[in-house]
């Protein structure tokens, strides 16, 4: 066998095994002393493979300690997995609990294989069955356990957002709307921020800095929803909205019975929304077309007619 | 049927190992196919995974430190050293998800034994230190626990929908058959009588809801998608958008064939749009941002929508 480069994998699974058997760190020398020439080659080669093969390992989530020796191996590094970190705590559920857990995962399908192998990992089993409600949600960044993890462990962290580099305390993730946010203490605007995590450039760092996030802060509180968004402008505006009644029930829902100011005959109503952010309430009405239209203020109904006209002409806004 | 192995990277066939271990020896023995599929693998990629494990060892190389692999016939059993038989810890990302998952459920309209998966839940959160750090909020409406009731007994129901693709409300006898959370809404699949067809509705956009008292047999009804979405792909057109940076928005919030920038600030992409009001809409709420490069018949179609808008207006 000696001489023959071991792929990769083969590589990462003796080390992972080799670190975990043994309860005293390991130099880099007693490693390849004891996984041999054929895993890591002599000179700077080997030192440069065990060093990528390390990142990998640590990468896949299983946690290498490096520790500094002292005495005659001064200031030369040593690595253990500790069984502990590496392994699942033992937790046992219910059969109603698997059972429960099991038509979770089979009702709500996540874009990524992340529950899938959690699943594998607790020994739960696919439920068999079709079930009514179901639910998909989408993981469009790599990023969300990274910002989650950080909230969890209040740690702070840097990322770059819309070409800014942003540092944040997280103080939680948000799930809302199909989107995911991070939410929490914007450390260079001095304010309570939420980021779109999918619109994070490049990767989140976590940084050694920790925090205490205020006790009973309140993450969805945070987060403006769309129905917020359009009161969210430099002046509180109202606007009057006249919707017919094919719609009604939906923009009801929306806003609530306490919004409608009018009930006309057939079955239109006049309602009352927060217009003081223009592109999101412009947005929302025109999302009605015809079947809705600005009764006041003035100046928001002249707003939307110039929109539209400037679209009829095809001419620039 | 043999699938041809994908090219695989280490950490991808590490990680699988790592998992499939345990879980093997916990089965003692499975049969190999089973496990494949378990796996979502092709039964070449598990041995050759499989194989790979049973090179892996420590010194002194003695058999209680080697993965031991047997393959007989169409089954597969180990003997696997201490250090690999015992489950993973998960991941912040596998915790994630499955909170995320659990969380989900138990908002589910008709979720079945909620307290025990509530009292799971609390255990996984013991189990991944992620309390209320993440918090995933579902949108509720009226009509869900009434539709997952008429979903449960196949009742024939009348309803009153608002469509965007035709832009009119109109009265439809359905069997709703299943509801689903996409995003922001909920959508119900239901059987539409009238043409003996599976149909989507956005349940916000029904307005009236009123069961007939009737009863169908399910086994006479046309069969829904396995999974719920918008199978939108047979019918829609492909239609080719510019958008100003204002209008980029479309591209996040709506399927795209495809997208790529051009220049600085303006971005092609391709949409799959199954109804001309629907890209009618689209186009007035983005405004002149958003400029139909083809098919050329809607080339006018934001500007009519506007004129259309506009006549109430004046």
């Amino acid at each position: 066998m000696a001489g023959v480069a071991r792929d990769q994998a083969e590589r990462v699974l003796n080390l992972i095994a080799l670190l975990t058997e043994n309860s005293q760190p390991l130099t880099f020398t007693q490693i390849r002393g004891a996984l041999g020439a054929n895993n890591y080659a002599d000179g700077e080669s080997g030192r440069a493979t065990f060093e990528r093969d390390k990142a990998l390992v640590r990468d896949m989530g299983v946690p290498i300690e490096k520790k500094t020796l002292g005495g005659n191996q001064a200031g030369e590094s040593s690595y253990r997995i500790d069984r502990r970190q590496l392994e699942l705590s033992s937790v046992h559920f219910t059969s109603e609990e698997r059972q429960a857990l099991q038509l979770a995962l089979a009702a709500v399908h996540i874009d990524a294989a992340w529950a899938d192998r959690a699943r594998l990992k607790l020994g739960l089993d696919v439920a068999e069955g079709e079930t009514l409600a179901q639910a998909h949600l989408p993981v469009n960044s790599v990023a969300l356990p990274v910002v989650t993890e950080a909230a969890q462990n209040s740690k702070e962290i840097s990322f770059s957002y819309r070409g800014e580099t942003r540092r944040l305390h997280p103080y939680g993730v948000l799930g809302r709307g199909g989107y995911w946010y991070v939410v929490g203490a914007d450390q260079i605007r001095n304010a309570i921020r939420s980021f779109r995590v999918d619109r994070i450039e490049g990767k989140v760092k976590i940084l050694d800095a920790t925090f205490e996030r205020p006790q009973g802060f309140d993450i969805q509180a945070a987060v403006a929803t769309d129905t917020e968004m359009l009161g969210e402008g430099a002046e509180p505006t109202m606007a009057h909205v006249l919707i017919n009644a094919a719609l009604a029930p939906s923009v009801l829902r929306e806003f609530g019975n306490e919004s409608v100011i009018e009930t006309r005959g057939n079955g239109a109503v006049v309602v009352e929304v927060p217009c003081g952010n223009e592109g999101p309430f412009r947005s929302w009405l025109l999302g009605l077309v015809e079947h809705a239209e600005v009764l006041s203020p003035t100046d928001v109904r002249e707003g939307i007619k110039n929109w539209l006209s400037d679209m009829q002409k095809g001419g620039a806004q | 049927m043999s699938t041809a192995a994908r090219q695989r990277r280490a950490g991808e066939r590490v990680q699988g190992l790592l998992i499939m271990l345990p879980w093997l020896a916990a089965r003692k023995r499975v049969s190999i196919h089973e496990m494949a599929s378990t796996f979502q693998l092709s039964v070449e990629e598990l041995s050759q995974d499989l194989t790979l494990a049973g090179l892996c060892g420590t010194p002194p190389y003695s058999p209680l430190e080697l993965i031991e692999i047997f393959f007989d016939e169409n089954e597969v059993w180990v003997e696997i050293p201490n250090v690999f038989n015992k489950p993973l810890r998960l991941s912040v990302a596998e915790a994630f998800a499955l909170r995320a998952v659990a969380d989900t459920a138990l908002a589910l309209p008709g979720a079945a034994n909620s307290a025990a998966l509530a009292s799971a839940i609390r255990k996984l959160n013991e189990l991944t230190a992620i309390d209320d750090a993440l918090v995933i909020e579902n949108p509720h409406d009226p009509l869900l626990a009434e539709l997952a009731h008429f979903c449960d007994t196949n009742a024939r129901v009348s309803l009153d929908y608002f469509s965007p693709t035709t832009n009119k409300s109109t009265s439809r006898s359905v069997v709703p058959r299943r509801i689903w959370l996409n995003g922001e809404h909920w959508y119900l699949d239901a059987i539409d009588l009238g043409i003996n067809e599976p149909r989507v509705f956005r349940v916000d956009r029904i307005s009236a809801l009123k069961d007939s008292g009737e009863v169908v047999d399910a086994e006479t009804l046309p069969a829904l998608a396995d999974e719920p979405g918008f199978h939108w792909d047979a019918h829609a057109e492909r239609v080719t958008l510019h958008l100003e940076p204002s209008a980029h928005w479309v591209a996040e919030r709506y399927p795209v064939y495809s997208q790529r920038k051009i220049g600085d600030a303006v971005l092609e992409v391709v949409l799959p749009v199954t109804s001309a009001p629907w890209l009618g809409r689209l186009l007035v709420r983005a405004g002149n941002a958003a400029v139909v490069v083809s098919p050329e018949k809607y080339a006018t179609l934001g500007a009519d929508t506007a004129a259309n808008i506009l006549a109430r207006y004046n």
